[in-house]
């Protein structure tokens, strides 16, 4: 509410008198009222209780964009802010918070009902309904986005405020990631697929175009996974057969010196200039801490040689000598094959294909 | 000293090496038509000059150095799109006389490159010390009393290349990769390793002058 009142004040002030600002607003919304007249913001606002007198919604200036007052555009509207969720890669429980704010100024609303649009995967939890908004007065719902639900989140939840129905739209990725690394007793392959579109004469000459401007990648390998875990990552390859996975380019493995839990930078030991995926292809890491099975997927902000920086905070808490931090792509399982070597263990030769999602 | 790269037009260079550890596989794709019919003899048509090249060959990305520069280059190749120049392996020439600095011929041992040659051929020389030198062919001068081919170039050599040095004079080819997919095997972190196919873009030296 503040930054985008904030924003509009800003803009419209540079748009009237660039350099001109003196004014400072410190009175209620209700007390404001205001001179009927030329705004100029050379001189002051004329504002102030004048009984019987309540300024039009959209007074005589909005004719005119450029020298509209930003309180022209605040009130006599129901402000739901933040209106849009964008959730990105859904790794974690998470919620978020809405914030309503009745800014008619003499009319009382009525949060009256929320509807929804395939909700799988979250929740709302709204004030009792019906719930009366007084004039100004605010409220909130808070939306829950579960670690679980549809790989791709695409929910949209509907507020009837006043007899009016505002949307809600929800977008993410649900992705999932194995915490447990392959085993290197069966080399994993990594696969960099082109497409390229040929066409040759019989005496070999040539046309030729190429469909993809970066390669798709596989990664090959083969897990050795026994008692509970194994039984968690069946159950997860199971699970997560229509879902995206974060899979790591497990060659280009850095060696963290410090993570730090809350923050967003990562020093790592080894240099991230040999890193040629994470230079080239990727806008994601994972954190790996395999002994307690937890990974974190994190959006890279900026590096340099030897850190990491992300665009949001560090969750878990790691110990970074059971730790590594790997690029990542978002692939989906092409095939999983699962060999029992006993009751106990079992090998499961796995292949990720990479999918290009818009995230 | 460091490479000298002459006469390779906008096409660039793999400098890798293959791994002999398993031998690189060569063919040769014929350009010819064959027609036949029941009961009459067989006709042969050309359809080029000289056959084509491929190549089979495994390399070994021992270090992140030579593993960064194979993906790097796969991705400027962008698969089986974009031509460069690839060195054949194999010794295609043997030197017969010393060439000194600036010298504008190689005389070689006499092995009938003449009947091939048809004007677009590049030879390298690969120096003991990994250097590498290019130039375009521009004549083949066979001579029979001297038993050797005069392979004429320029610009000049920028450095002396003796019989005594024993490099390797062989001949580069003007490829593409044959195949759209490259699977590194992942030996450990640094060490990886791959098998790829190459095939000769016969019609396309006449783009790099």
């Amino acid at each position: 509410m503040t930054t985008k009142y904030g924003l509009l004040l800003n803009s419209l002030y540079q748009a009237d008198t660039p350099g001109a600002l003196t004014h400072t607003y410190n009175r209620t919304f209700r007390d404001l009222t205001f001179k009927e007249g030329v705004y100029n913001t050379d001189t002051p606002l004329e504002c102030g209780e004048k009984d019987g007198y309540i300024p039009p919604a959209l007074g005589p200036r909005m004719y005119g964009i450029m020298g509209a007052r930003p309180e022209d555009f605040m009130f006599e509207r129901i402000w739901i802010i933040p209106n849009e969720i964008n959730a990105k890669l859904i790794t974690a429980t998470d919620t978020y918070t809405i914030a309503l704010w009745n800014a008619f100024q003499r009319e009382n609303k009525v949060f009256s009902a929320v509807s929804s649009l395939t909700p799988d995967g979250t929740a709302i939890t709204t004030p009792t309904l019906p719930y009366n908004l007084q004039p100004t007065a605010e409220g909130q719902v808070v939306i829950t986005i579960y670690k679980t639900g549809p790989s791709i989140q695409q929910t949209t939840y509907y507020l009837t405020i006043g007899g009016v129905i505002y949307e809600i739209p929800i977008r993410g990725l649900r992705v999932m990631a194995l915490a447990k690394l392959l085993n290197w007793a069966t080399e994993p392959e990594i696969t960099y697929d082109f497409e390229t579109s040929i066409f040759q004469s019989e005496r070999l000459k040539e046309q030729r175009r190429s469909v993809r401007d970066i390669p798709n990648r596989t990664l090959k390998g083969e897990y050795l996974v026994q008692s509970t875990y194994g039984q968690q990552l069946l159950n997860r390859i199971q699970y997560g057969h229509d879902k995206l996975f974060a899979v790591p380019i497990i060659d280009e493995a850095m060696i963290p010196t410090t993570i730090t839990t809350g923050g967003k930078s990562i020093i790592i030991s080894n240099s991230t200039s040999d890193m040629w995926n994470f230079i080239n292809l990727c806008q994601y890491i994972g954190i790996y801490e395999p002994s307690t099975n937890q990974v974190e997927i994190h959006e890279v902000d900026s590096y340099t040689a030897n850190s990491i920086t992300t665009t949001a905070d560090i969750v878990e808490t790691y110990n970074v000598n059971d730790t590594t931090i790997f690029p990542i792509f978002f692939g989906t399982i092409q095939s999983a094959n699962i060999s029992p070597e006993t009751t106990e263990m079992s090998r499961v030769d796995i292949e990720y294909k990479e999918r290009k999602v818009n995230i | 000293m460091a490479n000298d790269l002459q006469n390779l037009g906008t096409a660039s260079l793999f400098t890798l090496d293959p791994n002999w550890v398993s031998n690189p596989k060569y063919n040769l794709i014929p350009l010819r038509r064959l027609i036949a019919f029941a009961g009459t003899a067989d006709s042969i048509q050309s359809l080029g000059s000289v056959p084509v090249f491929s190549c089979n060959a495994n390399y070994l990305l021992y270090n992140r150095v030579r593993k960064n520069y194979f993906l790097t280059f796969m991705n400027t190749a962008a698969g089986r799109c974009n031509r460069f120049w690839f060195k054949h392996p194999y010794t295609f020439f043997t030197l017969k006389n010393n060439a000194g600095i600036g010298a504008l011929k190689l005389y070689v041992e006499r092995q009938e490159f003449d009947w091939i040659y048809q004007g677009y051929e590049r030879i390298y020389i690969q120096m003991g010390n990994g250097d590498v030198i290019t130039r375009k062919i521009t004549s083949v001068v066979e001579s029979v009393p001297n038993n050797r081919l005069e392979l004429s170039f320029t610009p000049g050599l920028d450095r002396a290349v003796n019989v005594a040095d024993k490099n390797t004079i062989g001949r580069l080819l003007l490829c593409r990769f044959d195949v759209d997919s490259f699977s590194l095997k992942t030996h450990i972190q640094t060490i990886s390793e791959i098998t790829t196919r190459v095939v000769e873009l016969l019609y396309e030296y006449v783009l790099e002058v």
